[in-house]
Formats: structure tokens, C-alpha cells, sequence
């Protein structure tokens, strides 16, 4: 019985594991997603600054300057508006994004258009990490079932640690080696693992797995959950009324005082302004309370709604007095999201997700080792495992490294009629090219030590073109105070010295299967 | 004939998982997770949209609990047995209720 648990968890623990490596891998960049965002675009290499120092009414003369269609053809309002505003940690960017215009984006310094780069690779890792490959639909729902059977690996691995009592001793072979701390690892992170696992199978397998549940509960109305009365996950607009008296509305910095004067702690992130310059106007502020941990985040959002002409309260939510299945879900998502952590917690979170990376990793080798050396799947997935992580590794450099590099004609090319980013492009083939090499030479030590040399080369590639290209020196971004970017700078240089001593000192006694 | 009976009826005492086994817990489980789910999401008193939210959330923890409970098995006509009793108790409860 022990040993058939034990054949199970390797079973689809296999079949899984290469899915899960992705998704973990540009889970852990996309942890860094704020840096790396404001790193990658020259445009947005400006100083931080406080929501209260924005002039709001200068920005709102620039958005209200031109009119814009929306999809159903109709002109959008001028007077309705919603704009996040540039927090680094919420909206992962440092300048003010208009919701209901098409690409429109606001530098809160001066108030004037920024036109971001159209490919950024911190979107592009957030796509990996959601089962984006190809932009197909199934690996989408591939990645759904990866987070369910992460979930039958959680509870299979915790039953084979009840009923075998393993002993840490220290370890003499390789295989027990891995064995020990695949073990260990991921039974001091299970908690996380099954929270990745549920939530992931919420955003990736939702929308497909709810129709038979939906026409139950509904009596039959409707197969699709997002078309019944939705009062979570997403904050509902106001009711739209009609203009009818021109009034001057107070200005937008002197609601947002009186905003931030009625709660204790509060941050806000998004704004929404209904009827500006009427006497109906309203606007409501969206935010969430820092030191409320776990039930103030993403879905269980505080907001306020004040009156725009006499400044009155209309309408206000605390974080605690959200109902039960806000709480709920915010406590389940609060470490998924990550969005109100700051810098520390964040980079403490990425060094766990490592720990739960080298688990993996361990996990691969160790079915290595164990593995029958003629059967088809060995050959198979002995090539194919080497490829995507080591790909990932050397494909990610890349993306940082081209960035900077590829000229500004050459972001974007046609093909058969269709628009490719040329990124994107060399990304899948940095895959194929390191998938080739692995076939013809079967030296997996040299390849292995090469992939971290050349990676770290490519890294180093990146930052000195950064300095070069954007204009921006180490001592210019120290002097503007744009300590942000200059750590990241730093912290890639660190990567890439850490990258090259792990290819020099890479024992070879690993590599013996 | 004889073979077959055998096969199914006894004790395996090889460890391999076999097909029936996999196919009964992997589908069989999620059929009878997913009746549990629509029995408890009936039974909670929010608005629609948080019942199927609730019961999306737990699908997953139920189906890989039975999946493994169904697994884990004595013998091949046990799995189908795990796998079909609850299923059909549990539409039994759906349709009257």
C-alpha cells in the first residue's frame, strides 16, 4: 500500500512537474514585477512622489483634452473618469494610468502623456507565470489542472510522510540526498503550496469548471458564472446619472485630505470621478489598509464615496466590515497577490519561492537517478527537463539583455499578415536553440556550466546597456534619486557574479545519471 | 474469463497502479467531488456568485482528497465500488432535494 501511494505521487508528480517549474520560475520574477517594470522603460525613470503633490486638476484638463470612443461606438463621458494612481506596489508602476481611455498614461510629476513601451517584459513574465505560452487556450487550462494535481501532491506527500516516519540523518548518496531535502523543503512550505495550488486552479480553471455548477444554482438561467450578479472580485461602478446642473465641484486634492482624514490608515490606489463639474458629482477613492494584514488586499477592498460639491460622505466601507467570503478569499489571497507588500517582505517571499524552486529542482533529479535508463520516458523527459530549466534561466537573461538592445524599428515585425514581438519570438527560440544543443552534445555538465556563464554574460550585457541606451549612469540615477532603479541595476550585476561562480564551482558528481 | 474475475476481484499483491485505477480516480473523483460541491454551495446562504466562488475554491481540496482515497484501494472492484457508491448517493440527494 506504501509502496503504491508511493508509485502515485511519483506518477503524476512527473507528469506535473515541468508545468509547475515554469510557473514557479516566472512566479519568482514576477514577485520583482514593480523593479523590473520601471527599470525596463527610460520613460518611466522619474522620482516618486506623493498622491497629495499631484496637481489633480491640471491632469484632469489633460485627460478631458480629446475625446475618445469606446467599443460599442458611443463617445466616452468626459466627465466620468477612473484612474489608478501611481502606486509602485499595487499597479507595479510609477506613473498614473487611465482607466477608461485606451493606453493613456499621465506622468504625476508634470502631468503630461507618456507613451510607455507597447512589449514589456515584466508583463511578459506575468504571462508565463498564468500559462500564457504560445497564447493558447489549453496550455491555460493545462496550467488549471498542473494547480489541482499540486494539490493531490500536497496531500499524497504529507500521507507518505505519516506512514513512513523518515529519519534526517545525514546523507551518504546523491539520491538520498535529494530525496532528504525535496522532503524537507517542501513539508516546511506545504501551506504555501496548497494556497498556489487552489488559487491557481480558481484563475485558471474557473471559468471552464463552473457552467454545470452555475446552471444548478441558478435554476437553469445561465451556464456562465460572470453573467450572474457579481458582488466580489470586482468593485462595481456607480450608477450613471444624467447631467443636469453646471456647478464648479471642489478640487480633487482637497477631496482626497478629506478622504484620507476619515480613515485611520488607509492607502489608496484608484480613484473614480462621476459627473465632475455637476451638481450630482461624486467621487470614490479605492484603497487598502496597510497594517490590516490578511483581510485588507485586492478583494476585500476599503473605499469611501464623497459628495463633489459639498464634500459630504455618501457612502464608506471599512476592511472590517466586509462580509465573510471577502474576508475569506482576501486571506487566501493575500500571499498569492503580493500587491501591498513593500520592498522587504517581498524579497524574503522571492528567497521562499527559491527554497520551494531547488525542492523542484531535487525532485526532477531525484526521478532521475531512479529512473530505469532504457524506458522511452526517461529518454524523453532527460533532454526535455534540462532544456526548460536551464531555458528558463538563459531565456529570461535574454529578454532582460534584449530589451535594451533591440532598436526601437525592430520591436515589432509582420508576418503572414500578423504582428509578432521580436522578443517574444527569440524567447521561444533561446528554448529550441538550448534544446538542439542538448540533443547533438550529450555533455550535460558543460552545457549546464556554459547555460550559467552565458547568462550571466547576457545579464551583464543588460545593465551596460541600460547605462548606455538610456542615458542613465550609475552616478546619474544615484544623483536623482532614483534608488529603485540603481538597485536593480546593482542586484543583476550580483546575479550575474552570483551566476558565474555557481557555473565555476559546480561539482560534477551531480551529474551522474 | 476466469483471469479476468480474478484480476479484478483479488488482492493485486504487485504495486503497479494500473488503469482502472487511475481512470476511476481521476474521473470518479471528480464527478463525486463536483456532486459534493453542489450539495454544499446549495446550502450556503450568500448570493449566488459567492456560493459558486466558494464551491470553485473547494473543488480542488475535494477532488484530489477522493482521488486519493479512491487510490488507495485493496483491490480493482473496490476502486470502482469507492468511486460509484458515493456518486450515486450523492445525485440521489441532488435529484430529491
Amino acid at each position: 500500500m506504501k509502496k503504491r501511494l508511493f508509485n502515485i505521487h511519483k506518477f503524476i508528480g512527473v507528469n506535473v512537474l515541468l508545468f509547475f517549474f515554469i510557473s514557479l520560475f516566472f512566479g519568482i520574477l514576477t514577485i520583482f514585477q514593480p523593479y523590473v517594470n520601471t527599470w525596463e522603460d527610460s520613460k518611466q525613470h522619474i522620482n516618486d512622489i506623493e498622491i497629495s503633490n499631484i496637481d489633480f486638476d491640471k491632469c484632469l484638463k489633460q485627460i478631458t483634452k480629446r475625446t475618445y470612443f469606446g467599443e460599442d461606438g458611443k463617445k466616452v463621458r468626459n466627465d466620468i473618469i477612473s484612474l489608478s494612481f501611481p502606486s509602485i506596489e499595487v499597479s507595479a508602476s510609477n506613473l498614473i494610468r487611465v482607466k477608461n481611455r485606451p493606453n493613456f498614461y499621465l506622468d504625476p510629476n508634470t502631468c503630461k502623456r507618456v507613451r510607455p513601451k507597447n512589449f514589456k517584459i515584466s508583463k511578459f513574465f506575468d504571462k508565463m507565470h498564468t500559462g500564457g505560452l504560445f497564447n493558447s487556450l489549453l496550455v491555460k487550462i493545462l496550467f488549471g489542472f498542473m494547480s489541482v494535481a499540486v494539490v493531490f501532491l500536497c496531500f499524497s506527500g504529507i500521507l507518505l510522510i505519516i506512514k513512513n516516519k523518515y529519519s534526517n540523518k545525514k546523507t551518504k548518496s546523491n539520491k538520498a540526498f535529494y530525496a532528504k531535502y525535496h522532503r524537507l523543503l517542501f513539508f516546511y512550505t506545504f501551506p504555501l503550496i496548497f494556497m498556489f495550488g487552489i488559487t491557481g486552479a480558481l484563475f485558471n480553471l474557473g471559468l471552464y469548471s463552473s457552467p454545470l455548477l452555475t446552471h444548478y444554482l441558478t435554476k437553469g438561467e445561465t451556464l456562465n458564472a460572470l453573467q450572474t450578479k457579481r458582488n466580489i472580485l470586482v468593485d462595481p461602478a456607480l450608477k450613471n446619472i444624467d447631467l443636469s446642473k453646471k456647478i464648479k465641484s471642489i478640487s480633487i486634492n482637497e477631496l482626497y485630505t478629506k478622504a484620507t482624514q476619515e480613515f485611520d490608515d488607509i492607502s489608496f490606489y484608484k480613484m473614480e470621478i462621476y459627473n465632475y463639474n455637476d451638481i450630482n458629482s461624486r467621487v470614490k477613492f479605492i484603497g487598502y489598509e496597510p497594517k490590516n494584514f490578511f483581510i485588507s488586499s485586492m478583494t476585500n477592498e476599503s473605499y469611501i464615496i464623497l459628495d463633489g460639491t459639498s464634500a459630504k460622505v455618501l457612502d464608506k466601507k471599512m476592511a472590517d466590515d466586509g462580509t465573510f467570503t471577502e474576508k475569506t478569499l482576501d486571506a487566501i489571497f493575500y500571499l498569492h497577490y503580493l500587491r501591498t507588500f513593500s520592498d522587504l517582505p517581498r524579497i524574503i517571499f522571492a528567497f521562499i519561492s527559491i527554497g520551494i524552486l531547488i525542492g523542484l529542482v531535487f525532485a526532477m533529479t531525484l526521478w532521475l537517478e531512479r529512473a530505469k535508463k532504457d524506458k522511452f520516458s526517461y529518454k524523453v523527459l532527460k533532454p526535455l527537463s534540462f532544456t526548460i530549466m536551464l531555458g528558463s534561466l538563459l531565456s529570461s537573461s535574454f529578454l532582460f539583455a534584449s530589451t535594451w538592445l533591440i532598436p526601437k524599428a525592430a520591436v515589432f515585425y509582420e508576418f503572414m499578415g500578423k504582428r509578432y514581438s521580436t522578443q517574444e519570438t527569440l524567447f521561444y527560440l533561446c528554448f529550441l536553440v538550448l534544446l538542439a544543443v542538448i540533443l547533438f552534445k550529450k555533455d550535460l555538465f558543460k552545457i549546464t556550466k556554459y547555460t550559467c556563464y552565458l547568462s550571466s554574460v547576457l545579464l551583464i550585457c543588460a545593465v551596460i546597456a541600460h547605462q548606455i541606451i538610456s542615458e542613465y549612469s550609475f552616478i546619474k540615477l544615484y544623483q536623482e534619486g532614483l534608488i529603485q532603479i540603481l538597485a536593480t541595476d546593482i542586484s543583476l550585476l550580483m546575479l550575474a557574479v552570483l551566476l558565474l561562480y555557481a557555473g565555476r564551482k559546480l561539482p560534477q558528481k551531480y551529474f551522474s545519471f | 474469463m476466469n483471469k479476468i474475475i480474478k484480476n479484478i476481484f483479488l488482492k493485486d499483491n504487485n504495486n503497479t497502479l494500473g488503469f482502472i485505477r487511475i481512470f476511476f480516480s481521476i474521473f470518479g473523483g471528480l464527478v463525486v467531488s463536483y456532486f459534493l460541491i453542489m450539495i454544499i454551495s446549495e446550502q450556503l446562504k450568500y448570493s449566488i456568485f459567492e456560493n459558486i466562488v466558494i464551491g470553485i475554491i473547494i473543488l480542488p481540496f475535494f477532488w484530489s482528497a477522493m482521488s486519493l482515497y479512491i487510490i488507495m484501494s485493496k483491490t480493482k472492484f473496490n476502486s470502482i465500488l469507492k468511486a460509484l457508491i458515493p456518486a450515486i448517493v450523492l445525485y440521489a440527494i441532488l435529484y430529491i432535494f
